[in-house]
C-alpha cells in the first residue's frame, strides 16, 4: 500500500530518504555510489538476470571495504598446476548472490574455478598466479559489495565441519557393518525357532563378533573416549550408558559364544549406529547456527585517509593519533571514533544502533568507527581508534560475558546419570538374587544381560531428532536457532526484556495526534495532497491511504532542512518544521513553541501546515510500535511470561510506549552495560530470563540473559550474541518461538519415556534371566520407530 | 552346500564393502559438506 510512494535502491532495495542520493542517467534510485557501482557492472556483464532471480534477498546495505591482499596472499595453496585460495564471504543475501559471484569472478581473466558452498559461504577458488593477482580477486568480490575474509584452519566453523564429517565416516561405517550383521542375525533368530545346526550357529556368530569388532571399537571410539574422560572427572552421562550398553553386550557376547548362548551383536552395533547417527544430526544443526558469526573487528578499515597540510595521504590506522583529521569519502566504513569538522553527510549506523534508517551528520556532531558514510565526503577529528572506540568497548564487553556463560548440561544426559545410578542398582540386585539362589556362572550371566538391555538405542536420537524437527520448523518461519540448548532454556522463561526502538517500535514516524486551527477537511486534503507528492520519511506518514484526487498541485518544491512549498488550489501552503513556521508566519501563537518543545522531548516530530501565512494544523508523529506489539505483551503475559521493557531511550518517550503496550514494568536512559546488569540481577532471583533487541546496544544483555533473541534487520554483533535469530519482521514470532521450544521440550519428555518404556520391559526380563536377543532387538526398534514418529507430530506445528 | 553359504555370505560382504568405500570417498571429498548446493545449482543454466 505504501511502497509505490516510497522510494527503494535500485540494487540493494533498503528505502531511501527523501531525494534519492544518487540516481543513474535513466533516473534509477540508489542509496550510494556504490550501489550504482555494482548496478553498472551487472549491465555492462550482462548479469542483469541477478535481479530477477533474487527472490529471497533482505533489503540491507551492501559493504564496500577495500580489503589488504596481504592477509590473503598467506591462504593461498598450490594444488597442481594452480593456486586456490579459500575465504569466506560475508554479505550474501541469497542463492543468487552466490551464482553472481561464481559468474563475476569465474569470468575474470586467469581464474579457472569458483565455487561457493551455500551452507557456509566459504568460497574456493582456483587460478593461475600468472595472470591474476590474490588483489585483483579480492577487488572483484568487494567490488560487488561482498566482503572476503580469511578462512583460517581451526576457526569454529572449520572445526565443525571436521567433527561433522568424522561423524559421517563413523556413522557410514557403524551402519555399513550393522547391517552385515543383522543378515547374520536373521539367520540366527530364524534358526533359533527353526533348530539351526550347532556348526551353523557357532559360524554365524564367530563372523558377527569379526563385524561388530569396527563398530565398537572404531565407531564407538567417541562414546568409549567421553566414557573415560567422564568417569576420570566423576560424573555420568548418556556416553557412559551408551558404553556401557555397547561394550557389556559386545564382551558378553564372546562369552556366550564359546559356551553355546545367545549372542546380542545386533543390538550392541544398532546402539552406536543409531545414537552416531544422533550425534551427526546434532553437529550438523550446530554448523548451520554458526555461520551468522562473523568477524567484527575486521568491519574497521586498515588504512585511512589522513589531512595533512599538503593535502591528504594514505597511512595505516595504527599510525593515527587522537587529533588527526580524515577524511571518509562516500561509500567509505568511518574508521575511527570522532567528531565531524567539516561536511554534512548521512551515515548508516545500523550496526551500532539497529535503526536503519540514515543518520544526518554535520559539523560537531559524533560519529563512530565502523559505520558507513553514505552521500558526500566528511572530514574527522579522531577521538578513539582501535581499542577505545565505542565498537570495540562492546565486542570486548561480549566476549567477557560469552566466556562466563556456562553451558547447560543437556536434558538427556541429565536424565542418564540417573539411569545409570539406576542400572547399577538393578544389576546388583540381579547379581546377589542369582548367586544366592544359584551359581556364580548365572548370576553373571543374569547381571551382564540386565547391563545389556538396560541402553535404550531411542535415547541417542529422542534428543536430536525433536531439536532438528523444531528447529527446521522454525526456519520454514524465518527463525534461526542457534543449538538445542536454546531450546530447553527458551521453553523454561519467565521474564522477557524487549528493547525499544527497532524491537518493539519500527523506527519510522506515524501520525498520533493532529491539531487544526481552521477547517479540518481542508487542512487535511492540502497536506495530503503536497505530501503525495514527496518521497520524505514523515510524508509518508501523512498521505498513506488516500490518494490525492480533486486538488490542484503546482509549484510543488522542496525547501532543504525545512519542508516542501506549493500551490494547492491557488492557495500558498508550505508544510514543514518549525524552523518553516519561524519564517512564514508573523504571529506564531501562544503555546506553539511550548508545545514543540515539550513534544520533541517526549520523541514526537511536529510538522506545521501553513496556508496563505497562517497556520492550519499541526501534526504530531510518534516513532509507531511494530504491528502486533500490543498483541505480543498481551500473548505474553496470557501465557505466565512477565515482559519488560529495557530501553536507552529517554524517560518520557519508554514511558509512552509502555503505557501504549501494555508493559508495566520498564527501565529508561539503559546503557549497555547496566542493560546486562538488570538481566543479572533477575538471573540472580532464580528467573530465566529472555531479552530481546536488535542493536550492538544490546549484545552483552543477549549474551547474559538465558536466551537472546533478535529480531528484524538486526546488527551483525547482536546476530552474533543472540541464541536465536527472527529474520522476519514479525513480533509475534517471538511468543511462537517460545511456544514451539515448549512443544519441542514435551516432545523430548515424550521421546525419552518411550526410549526407557523399552527398558521398563527388558529389565525385568533380564533380570528373571529370561530375555532373548531377539526380544530385545524387536523391542528396540520398536521403541526407536516410536520415537522417530513422535518427533515427526512437531512438523504439524502451527503458528498463532 | 555349506560353502555356498559361506560364499553368499562373503559376495554379500564384498559388495556391502564397495557401496561402503564409495560411501567414505563422497564424504572425504566434500560431497556431504554443502547439502543446500545442489538444489539451486540444478537450475542454472551452463552455458558459459
Amino acid at each position: 500500500m505504501e511502497s509505490h510512494l516510497r522510494k527503494r535502491c535500485s540494487h540493494c532495495l533498503i528505502e531511501i530518504n527523501a531525494e534519492p542520493p544518487v540516481t543513474d542517467e535513466e533516473g534509477n534510485p540508489f542509496c550510494c555510489q556504490g550501489c550504482l557501482g555494482v548496478y553498472r557492472i551487472l549491465r555492462s556483464e550482462g548479469l542483469e538476470e541477478f535481479y530477477k532471480r533474487r527472490s529471497d534477498w533482505h533489503p540491507g546495505t551492501p559493504e564496500f571495504v577495500s580489503v589488504e591482499a596481504g592477509r590473503f596472499e598467506r591462504l593461498v595453496r598450490r594444488e597442481n598446476a594452480h593456486s586456490v585460495l579459500e575465504l569466506t564471504l560475508s554479505g550474501i543475501r541469497c542463492a543468487s548472490c552466490i551464482w553472481l559471484i561464481e559468474r563475476y569472478l569465474g569470468r575474470a581473466d586467469g581464474i579457472i574455478e569458483v565455487r561457493v558452498n551455500y551452507a557456509t559461504h566459504v568460497a574456493r577458488i582456483v587460478f593461475d598466479h600468472a595472470k591474476i593477482t590474490v588483489g585483483e580477486i579480492l577487488q572483484r568480490i568487494s567490488r560487488l559489495g561482498y566482503v572476503p575474509r580469511p578462512e583460517l584452519k581451526g576457526t569454529s566453523s572449520g572445526l565443525l565441519k571436521e567433527e561433522a564429517r568424522g561423524l559421517l565416516i563413523r556413522f557410514g561405517t557403524g551402519a555399513f557393518f550393522s547391517m552385515q550383521i543383522m543378515l547374520l542375525s536373521v539367520a540366527l533368530y530364524a534358526g533359533y525357532f527353526q533348530d539351526i545346526t550347532q556348526y551353523y550357529r557357532r559360524a554365524f556368530q564367530l563372523i558377527s563378533w569379526a563385524l561388530a569388532t569396527p563398530v565398537i571399537l572404531y565407531a564407538g571410539y567417541p562414546f568409549i573416549k567421553g566414557t573415560i574422560t567422564g568417569i576420570k572427572r566423576g560424573f555420568l552421562n548418556m556416553d557412559t550408558l551408551v558404553t556401557l550398553g555397547a561394550v557389556s553386550a559386545y564382551l558378553f557376547s564372546i562369552v556366550m559364544i564359546f559356551r553355546g548362548g545367545e549372542v546380542y551383536f545386533d543390538s550392541a552395533a544398532m546402539i552406536i549406529t543409531i545414537i552416531l547417527l544422533g550425534r551427526y544430526i546434532e553437529t550438523v544443526s550446530k554448523t548451520r547456527a554458526s555461520r551468522v558469526v562473523s568477524m567484527l573487528t575486521e568491519l574497521v578499515p586498515e588504512s585511512v585517509r589522513v589531512v595533512t597540510s599538503g593535502g591528504t595521504k594514505k597511512t595505516l590506522i595504527d599510525h593515527l593519533r587522537k587529533g588527526d583529521h580524515v577524511e571518509i569519502l562516500p561509500g567509505e566504513r568511518i574508521p575511527v571514533d570522532g567528531v565531524v569538522i567539516e561536511g554534512e553527510t548521512e551515515v548508516e549506523e545500523s550496526m551500532l544502533t539497529g535503526e536503519a534508517r540514515p543518520v544526518k551528520k554535520q559539523k560537531g556532531d559524533d560519529v563512530y568507527a565502523a559505520t558507513i558514510n553514505l552521500s558526500s565526503p566528511i572530514r574527522v577529528e579522531v577521538r578513539a581508534t582501535g581499542e577505545e572506540t565505542l565498537l570495540n568497548t562492546i565486542i570486548r564487553t561480549v566476549q567477557e560475558a560469552q566466556t562466563r556463560k556456562a553451558p547447560v548440561q543437556k536434558i538427556a544426559d541429565r536424565v542418564s546419570r540417573y539411569f545409570v545410578l539406576l542400572v547399577t542398582m538393578f544389576a546388583s540386585i540381579t547379581f546377589i538374587y542369582w548367586y544366592q539362589r544359584a551359581s556364580i556362572d548365572v548370576a553373571l550371566i543374569n547381571t551382564v544381560s540386565v547391563l545389556v538391555v538396560a541402553c535404550p538405542c531411542a535415547l541417542g536420537i529422542a534428543t536430536p531428532l525433536a531439536i532438528l524437527i523444531g528447529s527446521q520448523v522454525a526456519s520454514t518461519r524465518g527463525i534461526v536457532i542457534k543449538g538445542g540448548d536454546v531450546i530447553e532454556r527458551l521453553s523454561r522463561a519467565t521474564h522477557i526484556l524487549l528493547d525499544k526502538t527497532g524491537t518493539l517500535t519500527s523506527g519510522r514516524f506515524s501520525l498520533e495526534e493532529t491539531i487544526f486551527f481552521g477547517n479540518r477537511d481542508t487542512a487535511l486534503m492540502i497536506a495530503r495532497g503536497m505530501e503525495s507528492l514527496s518521497s520524505h520519511p514523515v510524508a509518508r506518514t501523512l498521505s498513506s491511504g488516500d490518494s490525492a484526487h480533486d486538488v490542484d498541485i503546482k509549484e510543488h518544491r522542496t525547501i532543504p532542512g525545512r519542508g516542501i512549498y506549493a500551490v494547492v488550489n491557488g492557495r500558498q501552503c508550505y508544510l514543514g518544521n518549525l524552523d518553516m513556521l519561524k519564517e512564514t508566519v508573523m504571529e506564531i501563537p501562544e503555546g506553539i513553541i511550548s508545545l514543540h518543545n515539550d513534544m520533541t522531548e517526549r520523541g514526537r516530530c511536529l510538522v506545521f501546515l501553513v496556508v496563505d501565512g497562517k497556520i492550519e494544523a499541526v501534526f504530531i508523529l510518534s516513532d509507531a510500535l511494530r504491528e502486533h506489539a500490543e498483541r505480543l505483551i498481551r500473548e505474553l503475559k496470557l501465557i505466565g511470561i512477565v515482559p519488560w521493557i529495557v530501553s536507552g531511550d529517554t524517560e518520557d518517550v519508554v514511558r509512552e510506549v509502555a503505557r501504549k503496550v501494555g508493559v508495566d514494568r520498564w527501565y529508561s536512559s539503559v546503557q549497555p552495560p547496566e542493560k546486562s546488569k538488570i538481566v543479572r540481577e533477575l538471573k540472580a532471583q532464580g528467573y530465566s530470563v529472555v531479552m530481546v533487541g536488535d542493536g550492538i546496544n544490546d549484545a552483552p544483555a543477549l549474551i547474559e540473559a538465558d536466551t537472546g533473541i533478535s529480531v528484524g534487520r538486526a546488527t551483525d554483533i547482536a546476530l552474533e550474541s543472540a541464541d536465536v535469530v527472527i529474520i522476519r519482521p514479525e513480533l509475534l514470532l517471538i511468543k511462537d518461538i517460545h511456544i514451539l521450544s515448549k512443544r519441542v521440550m514435551r516432545t523430548i519428555k515424550q521421546n525419552l519415556f518411550w526410549a526407557f518404556s523399552y527398558n521398563i520391559i527388558t529389565i525385568p526380563l533380564a533380570m528373571a534371566g529370561r530375555i532373548h536377543p531377539i526380544v530385545s532387538a524387536i523391542l528396540m526398534v520398536t521403541s526407536s520407530l516410536v520415537v522417530v514418529g513422535s518427533s515427526l507430530r512437531l512438523m504439524k506445528f502451527k503458528r498463532s | 552346500m555349506i560353502w555356498t553359504v559361506f560364499l553368499l555370505i562373503f559376495v554379500v560382504f564384498v559388495l556391502g564393502l564397495a557401496g561402503y568405500f564409495i560411501y567414505i570417498w563422497a564424504v572425504k571429498s566434500g560431497q556431504y559438506d554443502d547439502p543446500e548446493g545442489p538444489k539451486y545449482r540444478m537450475l542454472d543454466d551452463e552455458d558459459e
